[in-house]
C-alpha cells in the first residue's frame, strides 16, 4: 500500500502568534511521503501549533501551509491525526473507532467496514481485539487503536502529536517499534512531534530542532537509527552507541541555545 | 471515586451504619406512638400505618387502590420525563454549542429554575385547564432546566482533542453532534434526567392539587382534608420509596447506557 505519488507538505516562512504573543517565527518545513520527520522541542516551544498547523485545525498569520502546492484550508481525512491522550470514542468498541473515518466517508457497507477495521487493527497487533471496550485496553493498546483509526482510511500523511508521551517506558519503546514498523509497510510521511530527544533522534529520518521563544528552526539533522532498529538493532544497543550520546549532546545544546541561564 | 466507594468493606459499614439508622427512628416512633397521650390524629404507629397500607393495596383509598393510585402519578411523571427530555436536550444543545443558542435559551432556563410549582400551578391551569395536560405540565417545567443545564454542561465539556479528531477525519456541523458531542455528553444527560426525576416526582403533590381523581399526591390530600392521618404518612412513605426506586433505576440505566463513566 505504497503512496500512488510522491506528496507533499510544506511549511514555508510561517510565522503565528496566539493572544498577542508570537510563538514560531519564519518556521520552513518540507514533508514528503516515506519521510519520517520528527520535532523536538522543549514544552511550550509551539511544536504542537506547528502540527496544528499541518493539521488545518488552525491557521498561520503568515507564510503558506500546502499540500501538493495547495494551501491548506482546514482538516483533511489524507492527513490523520493521532493525538497524545487517545481522543477515542469509549461508546464506541476497538473496532467502532478504527471504522469510524469510513463511516463518516459513507458509500462503504457496514461488513466492508468491519473487515477493514479489523485488518488495520491486526496490522498494528490488536488482532483479535476488534469487540473490547477502551477499558477494558491497556494505555499503549489504545495508542495502537489510535494509530489504526488514523491508518484505515489510507492517508497520505500521519500527523503526531507527542503520542507516546503518556506511557510507561516499556511501553513507549514497544510502541516506537511498532510505529517504524508500520511506517516501514505503508510508508506515509510521517510528523512526529516529541519533546523526548532520544524517541526523536530513534525514530526520525529527519529531525528538526525547534528553539527559543518565538521559536524557530535551530537545526536539521538526517539520521538513520529507525532503519537500523528495522533491520534488527534492539533500541537498548542504540542508546549505547556513542555517536547516538553525541549527537544527543549536541541536541541538547541546540535546544538550550537561546535559553537565558537559569 | 472516592475511598468510600472503592473499598467494599467500608461501603458495607457505611450500609450498616444506614440500617441502624432506619431501625433506630422506627423504634422511637413506635416508642413514642406507644405512649399514652399522644392521639393517632397527630402520629400514628407504625403498626396502623403499616395495616393502612395492606388495606389501601387490597381495597384503595378515595375510589382507587394504591396500585391505580401509583399508576396513575407515575404515568404523569414518565409523560412530563419523555417532554423535558424532547425539549430539554435540544434546548441544551443548543445552549452548549451556540452563543445565539445561549443567548436564546439560556435568560429562559435560569428563569424557570428557581420558581417554585406552586407558584406557576395557577397559571397553567389558567391556560390549560384542569385537565392531564395541565399536571403533566406542571411536573415537566421542574423536569425541563435540569435536563437542559446538564446537556449543556455535557457538551460543553466534550475534550477539544476528540472534537479535533472527528474533524480531521472530516467530520462537520451535525455530524460533530451526533457522533461526538452527543454521545460524550451522555454521562451528564443521564445525571440530568436523575436530577430531573427527583425534582418532578417531588411536584407531583402539587400537580395534583387542582381536580385529580387519582393520585399519590392527591390520595394524600384527600386523607388530610378528613385528616386520616395514616393515609397520610403512608402515602409519604410510598412517595420517598417510589423515589429511591426511581433514582436505583435510572442508576441501571447509567451502568447500562455509559459503562465507561468513571474508567476512563
Amino acid at each position: 500500500m505504497m503512496p500512488d505519488t510522491m506528496q507533499q507538505l510544506t511549511l514555508s516562512n510561517v510565522s503565528l502568534s496566539f493572544a498577542g504573543s508570537p510563538i514560531l517565527e519564519g518556521i520552513d518545513l518540507q514533508l514528503a511521503s516515506d519521510e519520517l520527520v520528527v520535532v523536538v522541542g522543549a514544552s511550550g516551544s509551539g511544536k504542537t501549533s506547528m502540527l496544528r498547523l499541518a493539521a488545518g485545525f488552525q491557521s498561520a498569520d503568515s507564510g503558506t501551509v500546502q499540500m501538493n502546492g495547495h494551501d491548506i484550508a482546514g482538516p483533511g481525512a489524507e492527513r490523520a491525526v493521532v493525538f497524545q491522550d487517545d481522543a477515542l470514542f469509549p461508546w464506541l468498541n476497538a473496532r467502532d473507532n478504527v471504522a469510524f473515518p469510513l463511516r463518516l466517508q459513507g458509500g462503504i457497507d457496514r461488513a466492508e467496514r468491519i473487515r477493514r477495521a479489523d485488518a488495520q487493527l491486526a496490522a498494528v497487533g490488536l488482532e483479535g481485539y476488534g469487540t473490547r471496550r477502551l477499558w477494558q485496553l491497556s494505555g499503549g493498546q489504545r495508542q495502537r487503536v489510535g494509530l489504526a483509526r488514523a491508518l484505515v482510511v489510507q492517508p497520505a500523511f500521519l500527523l503526531m502529536d507527542e503520542p507516546f508521551a503518556a506511557l510507561d517506558a516499556l511501553t513507549r519503546a514497544q510502541m516506537q517499534v511498532a510505529l517504524l514498523e508500520v511506517w516501514s509497510r505503508y510508508r506515509q510521511g510521517v510528523l512526529f512531534i516529541t519533546h523526548d530527544i532520544d524517541e526523536a533522534l530513534l525514530l526520525a529520518t529527519k529531525l528538526v530542532v525547534l528553539s527559543g521563544r518565538p521559536a524557530r528552526v535551530a537545526e536539521t539533522l538526517t539520521l538513520d537509527y529507525g532503519r537500523r532498529v528495522l533491520a534488527g538493532a534492539t533500541t537498548r544497543e542504540i542508546r549505547a552507541d556513542p555517536q547516538f550520546q553525541n549527537l544527543r549532546e549536541q541536541v541538547l545544546d541546540r535546544l538550550f541555545l537561546s535559553e537565558p541561564a537559569a | 471515586m472516592s475511598a468510600l466507594q472503592k473499598n467494599p468493606l467500608r461501603r458495607k459499614s457505611a450500609a450498616l451504619v444506614s440500617a441502624i439508622t432506619i431501625t433506630a427512628v422506627l423504634i422511637i416512633w413506635w416508642a413514642v406512638t406507644g405512649m399514652h397521650g399522644i392521639d393517632p390524629l397527630f402520629l400514628p404507629s407504625p403498626g396502623a400505618v403499616l395495616a393502612k397500607f395492606a388495606e389501601v393495596w387490597r381495597e384503595g383509598y378515595v375510589d382507587a387502590t394504591l396500585l391505580q393510585h401509583l399508576a396513575a402519578s407515575l404515568l404523569r411523571v414518565f409523560a412530563a420525563l419523555a417532554a423535558a427530555i424532547i425539549l430539554g436536550v435540544p434546548v441544551g444543545l443548543a445552549i452548549g454549542t451556540s452563543t445565539i443558542g445561549r443567548g436564546i435559551f439560556d435568560p429562559l432556563v435560569e428563569f424557570l429554575r428557581p420558581i417554585p410549582p406552586l407558584a406557576y400551578l395557577p397559571l397553567i391551569v389558567i391556560w390549560l385547564g384542569i385537565g392531564e395536560t395541565s399536571k403533566i405540565v406542571v411536573i415537566g417545567i421542574a423536569m425541563f432546566s435540569p435536563i437542559a443545564i446538564s446537556t449543556a454542561a455535557g457538551v460543553r465539556s466534550v475534550a477539544p482533542n476528540r472534537i479535533d479528531a472527528a474533524r480531521a477525519f472530516g467530520a462537520r456541523g451535525w455530524q460533530l453532534l451526533l457522533h461526538v458531542r452527543l454521545p460524550s455528553a451522555l454521562p451528564e444527560i443521564l445525571t440530568g434526567v436523575r436530577i430531573a426525576l427527583g425534582a418532578g416526582w417531588s411536584t407531583l403533590v402539587a400537580a395534583e392539587l387542582v381536580a385529580a381523581t387519582r393520585g399519590l399526591g392527591f390520595m394524600i390530600q384527600s386523607a388530610a382534608q378528613f385528616l386520616v392521618t395514616d393515609v397520610v404518612i403512608m402515602g409519604i412513605l410510598v412517595i420517598a420509596g417510589v423515589a429511591f426506586l426511581l433514582e436505583a433505576g435510572v442508576r441501571l440505566l447509567e451502568r447500562w447506557l455509559v459503562p465507561w463513566r468513571g474508567k476512563l
